[in-house]
């Protein structure tokens, strides 16, 4: 597997560096290039029990969260905290992970984009050890109208206002089975961000759902997710693929597998598309895989991508 | 005003009708909470939860499609506690009939878990319990594994299933599957069922109402049924040309009523049709797939 930047991506990159260079990075909105710092890999896996050690290495294999977050920045984490039953919510202690590196880093300011709860951090082990800095985690807040003129199904969204406005944005989902869309995980993630109403456009908004109608749209459904991915790109995807359910998701419960990996990336199409495997599936089966591909999100080719396991 | 006060009956007799397809009448589904007091140290942490239609997407988020799919009606949820902060997790689910319920149940049921004798059915696993019994899906949770909170799990699945009254039957459907061998079997009723269990497209090309799928040692057998013989053959054949011209199948080879192709996985896959079902054979193995479609064929037409 070789780390492939192709050549137009090259040049993106290029010009994104001399933009950075020429204005400061400070002035340069990071929803618009994203993520553009390379890597000499695409994917970090690491196998083993301890979940918050393990989610430091997959990110050092990125060379650190530094790299990712500045001093002073404001960081929003999008973590799949709402579910209770077990393996169908981010294990805290890989966000307890990620929150350490990102205070450590020299953030200024984390927010929870979906308002994890305490309920939620208690749940770790490592809860007492980090409590004061989870206490220093300020709530999502509000959420805003936006326009999103390259959807193809969803032109607008009621999102999550620090989503858009904060310099880091950290994706921190569980994968798992969804009944819905058979997989999720970090484009999924983003509905975790939007408002009820707007999730339920991407369940409903097709017109063929409802009292007489199919609840199976799932083409509507995954078009949404890769539209409501063209907001905001992460700029770094941390996922849980330590014990996650394989039947009965999102909610459980379900069977359980215990594939004990935490999994890093820059690219959340690319995570997604190693993580898939990981239920047994193709990712090209995935239609919100397929569909973000085809906004030009990323790569799922497996094969040209770097995945570094450990 | 003669023409206003039509409307409004119209209005109303409309409104009516909807509510009750919408929301059927039922037993107060809170009649069938295990009561506290039969359960020691056990109690319960906040009111009760009902979440009627699609406010099922309140409790459940995006895990609603596939119960709506499949007829759902409403859900009671409630958390029980101890005093060693233990907790449990119930959920009663009431579908719109005895297939619904056994079919959500056939979809979740863990391989690992053990048989036990609840309800219709029941499974039990590591951490959780499940059964059906006529309209009605119950799952019992918690996230711990502690004996304690397993022997009251057995005991309030027991008193929910006392409430629950009589035992349902399962869609007839099911009994179209061959016995020898059968190792599980899922009752299907519409695609987002089918694609937990095989991907044969993206898109949503089958139009079936019903299926089942049977898994047995060497194969996973498929029944779709259809309304009628002239809609089924139509079906087929359409089916067919999706798999003979997209790229997900190669090796295609089209015989009478019947075609053979294989997945990009190296499995073989044989579908054919008869009356008013189709049936798929996907099996992972180099067996002679065309002797094992001749064999669920055959056992079809005796049925």
């Amino acid at each position: 597997m070789k780390n492939n930047i192709d050549r137009r991506e090259f040049i993106r990159q290029s010009v994104a560096a001399g933009v950075v260079a020429a204005i400061g990075s400070a002035s340069l909105p990071s929803t618009l290039f994203g993520n553009f710092i390379p890597s000499k890999i695409d994917i970090s896996v690491v196998n083993g029990t301890d979940f918050f050690e393990n989610t430091m290495k997959a990110v050092e294999m990125f060379d650190g969260m530094s790299k990712f977050v500045p001093k002073g920045s404001k960081v929003g984490l999008l973590i799949n905290s709402p579910w209770s039953k077990p393996g169908t919510y981010t294990n805290p202690d890989v966000a307890l992970a990620v929150l350490k590196m990102c205070f450590d880093a020299g953030a200024k300011e984390i927010y929870s984009i979906e308002d994890a709860s305490t309920n939620y951090w208690k749940r770790s082990k490592l809860y007492g050890k980090f409590e004061k800095e989870v206490g220093k985690i300020q709530s999502g807040g509000s959420k805003t109208t936006a326009k999103i003129p390259k959807g193809k199904c969803l032109k607008e969204a009621e999102i999550s206002k620090t989503l858009l406005e904060c310099d880091v944005l950290i994706n921190i989902p569980i994968v798992k089975n969804h009944q819905g869309t058979n997989f999720t995980a970090n484009l999924k993630n983003m509905m975790g961000a939007c408002s009820g109403s707007t999730n339920r456009f991407f369940h409903k908004g097709s017109g063929k759902s409802g009292l007489f109608g199919y609840y199976d749209d799932t083409e509507f459904l995954s078009q949404c997710i890769a539209d409501v991915n063209l907001m905001r790109q992460p700029n770094l995807c941390v996922v849980d693929a330590t014990e996650f359910v394989i039947t009965n998701g999102p909610a459980g419960p379900g069977e359980i597998k215990k594939a004990h990996k935490v999994i890093a990336g820059t690219n959340r199409v690319s995570v997604d598309a190693y993580c898939s495997t990981l239920l047994g599936l193709i990712p090209q089966d995935i239609l919100m895989i397929q569909y973000a591909r085809e906004h030009g999100l990323g790569k799922i080719d497996l094969k040209k991508l770097t995945i570094k396991e450990i | 005003m003669k023409a206003f006060f039509q409307l409004f009956l119209s209005i109303a007799f409309l409104n009516a009708f909807l509510s009750r397809i919408a929301f059927p009448q039922s037993q107060n589904i809170l009649t069938y909470l295990p009561v506290t007091d039969e359960f020691k140290g056990w109690y319960q942490q906040d009111s009760a939860r009902i979440f009627v239609g699609e406010d099922l997407f309140t409790l459940i988020d995006g895990g609603a499609d596939i119960y709506l799919e499949y007829g759902f009606r409403q859900v009671v949820a409630v958390e029980y506690r101890n005093n060693h902060e233990n907790s449990i997790k119930l959920e009663i689910y009431e579908m719109s009939d005895a297939s619904a319920a056994y079919g959500m149940f056939s979809l979740n049921i863990s391989t690992r878990g053990k048989k036990i004798q609840i309800g219709n059915e029941g499974r039990i696993s590591d951490y959780y319990l499940i059964f059906w019994k006529n309209m009605f899906l119950v799952f019992l949770s918690s996230a711990d594994t502690a004996e304690e909170t397993t022997s009251s799990i057995l005991a309030m699945a027991t008193a929910i299933n006392q409430r629950l009254g009589a035992i349902g039957t399962k869609p007839e459907l099911v009994s179209y599957l061959p016995n020898s061998g059968l190792q599980s079997c899922a009752f299907l009723r519409g695609n987002l069922g089918l694609s937990t269990f095989y991907t044969f497209d993206t898109k949503k090309i089958f139009g079936m109402k019903e299926g089942v799928v049977g898994i047995y040692p060497t194969h996973h057998l498929f029944i779709f049924k259809h309304n009628s013989d002239s809609e089924t053959e139509k079906e087929y054949l359409i089916i067919q040309d999706i798999f003979k011209t997209g790229s997900r199948f190669s090796n295609f080879k089209e015989y009478i009523r019947r075609c053979t192709m294989t997945d990009q996985k190296g499995a073989q896959l044989c579908m054919t049709y008869s009356k008013n079902l189709i049936v798929i054979i996907l099996s992972q193995q180099k067996n002679d797939i065309m002797t094992i479609c001749d064999n669920v064929m055959s056992s079809l037409n005796n049925h």
